[in-house]
């Protein structure tokens, strides 16, 4: 981790601030294994109906599964649906 | 996204259909240009997507940089489905012609109930109704129902109050009947002594006199016998009538111990503030452990609120104050007083309204307790005693 991320991360700990607002990191949040949220992203790598590849500020995120969709795509927030059957960080 | 796709609805949205290499950038350039897409999914290398009519027109752009073209597969929403019921213009009509007839028939009253009749019969209430505008077929912007139910009010005095309802095409006239009490004369009985004492002063007005003043009587002793009688023979029932005046005890014990442990409140407090849902509590301010071993707790619980609405959501105020043992040594006469002032509020406590105070004696009961001293408080009061016992 950079020195000024270690910084912010302190920084975070210290004033109880969520860290991924400070750094500046996504948010997954998985619903059983039938949603995925994924906040903060930097767009679409690869997506097809068995596995989609999201940019992230630093690295991807690889979610693999069947017959999935994206539910809504904005700037901030993709929700992917489906069967998931994995979730792997990437860098 | 609720509110984003009911607006998506109500403004329509197409279902797309792009043939492209790379969908994944087509999507990326959709998302930089704000273009909203939903239920995005690849089937055979075909991407399909929902997006409004607004993004669809910035697509052509995003397209020739792709080098994709995007196709309508289908319209969907409001303003397509108007349209296409517009083109059926017998449906149109039939449908106008249907709301319009409902809208006329709903205006006027169909059915006219009547509840709440026991004694009144519910056809003379029709015909009364109809008579003061309240019929089967009568417009209801024509109705007048305050004129109505106080004409029948009027007409039938039996009826208590009458309301008249309006629920769509039905008039509902409830109707509440008074109920006369049965005539006090037509209860017969005699008067007995209400409590203990000392029978002073007794007037019968009504019966025959059974008791004698100055006398002892006893709670329930007959004082006045309400019948009349004529050489020993009952001559009829009659609600006997009387007063009696009788003097009346009433004693009350109170015990005070010279060596009292007292709590006092030593002035500090600690407060905390608390949100309480369901029965999930959080806390804004005091939190942690009560910094006293001994306290005593005062809590307010307020609902906010606004107008009739209700928040699901108590705030509690919780008050610890500290408090400090003391131990105090009353004088006998401190303990006197006191004893005596809780023996007279006990006596006090047990007197009716319209006693007469006549004369207050206090007693110390002597007991083996050195440090204990009880005090008897005898109150005596001149009241009416007459109870009224029915015959049956």
């Amino acid at each position: 981790m950079p020195k000024v991320d270690r910084l912010k991360s302190t920084l975070a700990d210290v004033l109880e601030i969520p860290k991924d607002v400070v750094l500046n990191l996504p948010r997954l949040v998985l619903v059983g294994s039938i949603q995925l949220q994924v906040e903060n992203h930097r767009g679409l790598v690869a997506f097809d109906g068995s596995s989609i590849r999201v940019k992230l500020s630093r690295g991807q995120v690889h979610i693999t599964g069947k017959n999935l969709t994206i539910r809504t795509a904005d700037r901030e927030l993709i929700i992917v649906d489906g069967q998931i059957t994995a979730v792997e960080f990437r860098e | 996204m609720l509110s984003q796709r009911m607006a998506a609805f109500v403004l329509g949205f197409l279902i797309i259909e792009v043939k492209s290499d790379h969908h994944e950038g087509f999507i990326n350039l959709c998302l930089d240009h704000d273009i909203p897409l939903w239920n995005i999914q690849i089937k055979n290398g075909v991407l399909t997507a929902y997006t409004t009519i607004a993004g669809y027109r910035q697509m052509p752009a995003i397209a020739r940089q792709c080098r994709c073209v995007p196709r309508i597969k289908r319209k969907a929403g409001m303003p397509f489905l108007l349209a296409q019921l517009l083109r059926r213009k017998t449906l149109v009509i039939s449908l106008a012609a249907a709301a319009v007839l409902l809208h006329i028939t709903s205006s006027f009253i169909w059915f006219i109930d009547v509840t709440g009749t026991e004694t009144i019969d519910p056809q003379k209430l029709l015909e009364s109704a109809a008579q003061y505008g309240l019929h089967r077929g009568v417009l209801r912007s024509q109705l007048d129902l305050d004129y109505t139910r106080r004409k029948l009010e009027h007409h039938f005095p039996k009826a208590s109050w009458i309301g008249i309802k309006i629920e769509g095409t039905r008039a509902i006239i409830k109707v509440v009947e008074k109920v006369t009490p049965p005539a006090l004369e037509e209860i017969t009985g005699d008067i007995v002594a209400a409590k203990d004492g000392y029978l002073l002063r007794l007037v019968a007005i009504k019966g025959t006199r059974r008791a004698t003043a100055p006398q002892i009587v006893a709670q329930g002793d007959l004082l006045v016998e309400g019948r009349l009688y004529v050489q020993d023979q009952v001559l009829r029932e009659v609600r006997a009538e009387a007063i009696a005046e009788a003097k009346v005890w009433y004693e009350g014990y109170g015990v005070s111990c010279r060596k009292q442990q007292l709590q006092l409140r030593t002035g500090r407090t600690f407060v905390q503030l608390v949100a309480r849902v369901a029965d999930r509590e959080i806390v804004f301010k005091g939190r942690g452990q009560v910094p006293f071993s001994c306290y005593q707790l005062e809590e307010e619980v307020s609902n906010p609120s606004w107008r009739n609405i209700a928040l699901p959501v108590e705030v509690v105020k919780r008050t610890f104050y500290e408090l400090k043992q003391e131990s105090r040594v009353l004088t006998r006469e401190q303990a006197r007083e006191e004893a005596e002032a809780a023996a007279q509020a006990e006596a006090l406590s047990k007197l009716p309204q319209q006693a007469f105070v006549l004369n207050r004696s206090v007693d110390i009961i002597e007991t083996k307790d050195a440090d204990t001293v009880t005090v008897r408080v005898t109150i005596e009061t001149r009241e009416d005693i007459c109870q009224f016992k029915p015959h049956r």
